[in-house]
């Protein structure tokens, strides 16, 4: 997008910027009638306006005047200073405007295009949604192949440590069980010296 | 197109030693519109975040605080979520 840097021309004049807010539930003839009444009242007061700019219809931050959606139209204007006290008088008393804001620009103030700005920013968000979603099934991903492998390579080693255990185990038992235990058992209890 | 500024607050610094992130991108002036930026700046409640965790320098700080206003008052911002 193309940004102009605005600089004023007359040596009396600076620039300024007028915000004016519009219901959101008003007809279009309204509306444009409220901008004519805008349009000649800046004639009236010698006001050249640089650049207009008007954003769509937009739902606001809380109500106001009832309001629960409104359109921003944005003036950037040159005017000489003694002007700005009576125009704000007059945009109070104007009907059909909720809200109206006079502010100083800053010096070198560049104009952005902050429809096209608002859309790439909600853009990046859905963009880094994606991302984070596409990242998350990755990992898991990458988490389900470890843990295959894992219990492939596992099983293994396991059943060689039992087969080699198992013999140890049974085998002193087996020795001990049958005829020659109970011979052992008889000799012990036919001991005279023994005292239980 | 105007950067999107964002706070300092996930710094592994300390609070109250966190670079200011305006003055790393040069900025001269905060505009009342740039909501995404602004945005930023306001917790869930809508009030402003303190530089003491946000690592703004008191330049910053005062313009960012009139944007924010106006953008208040326009409607653009909550006062109060």
């Amino acid at each position: 997008m193309t940004t102009t840097i605005i600089k004023p021309k007359g040596e009396d004049t600076r620039t300024y910027e007028i915000a004016v807010l519009l219901p959101g539930d008003v007809s279009d003839k309204d509306k444009q009638e409220t901008l004519r009444n805008i349009g000649e009242l800046f004639k009236e007061k010698e006001v050249t306006v640089v650049r207009k700019d008007e954003w769509k219809r937009m739902g606001l931050a809380y109500k106001l005047n009832g309001q629960t959606h409104g359109q921003y139209v944005l003036y950037y204007i040159e005017a000489n200073a003694a002007v700005l006290h009576p125009l704000d008088q007059q945009l109070k008393i104007e009907r059909g405007i909720v809200r109206h804001l006079i502010i100083k620009l800053p010096p070198q103030y560049e104009i952005v295009d902050w429809e096209a700005h608002y859309k790439e920013w909600k853009e990046s968000l859905v963009k880094e949604e994606e991302d984070k979603t596409k990242e998350h099934e990755e990992h898991l991903k990458k988490k389900i192949v470890q843990r295959a492998m894992r219990q492939s390579a596992a099983p293994a080693p396991r059943k060689a440590a039992e087969a080699v255990e198992k013999p140890k185990t049974s085998a002193p038992a087996e020795e001990l069980s049958g005829a020659e235990l109970a011979e052992k058992l008889g000799e012990l209890i036919s001991d005279e010296d023994l005292k239980l | 197109m105007p950067r999107i500024i964002k706070p300092q607050t996930g710094s592994t610094l300390p609070p109250g030693k966190r670079p200011c992130p305006f003055t790393k991108a040069d900025v001269t002036s905060i505009d009342w519109k740039d909501y995404p930026t602004l945005r930023n700046f306001t917790d869930y409640f809508g009030n402003m975040k303190k530089r003491y965790y946000t690592g703004t320098s008191l330049r910053h700080q005062k313009m960012l605080r009139r944007a924010i206003e106006r953008a208040r008052f326009m409607g653009l911002l909550p006062y109060r979520k």
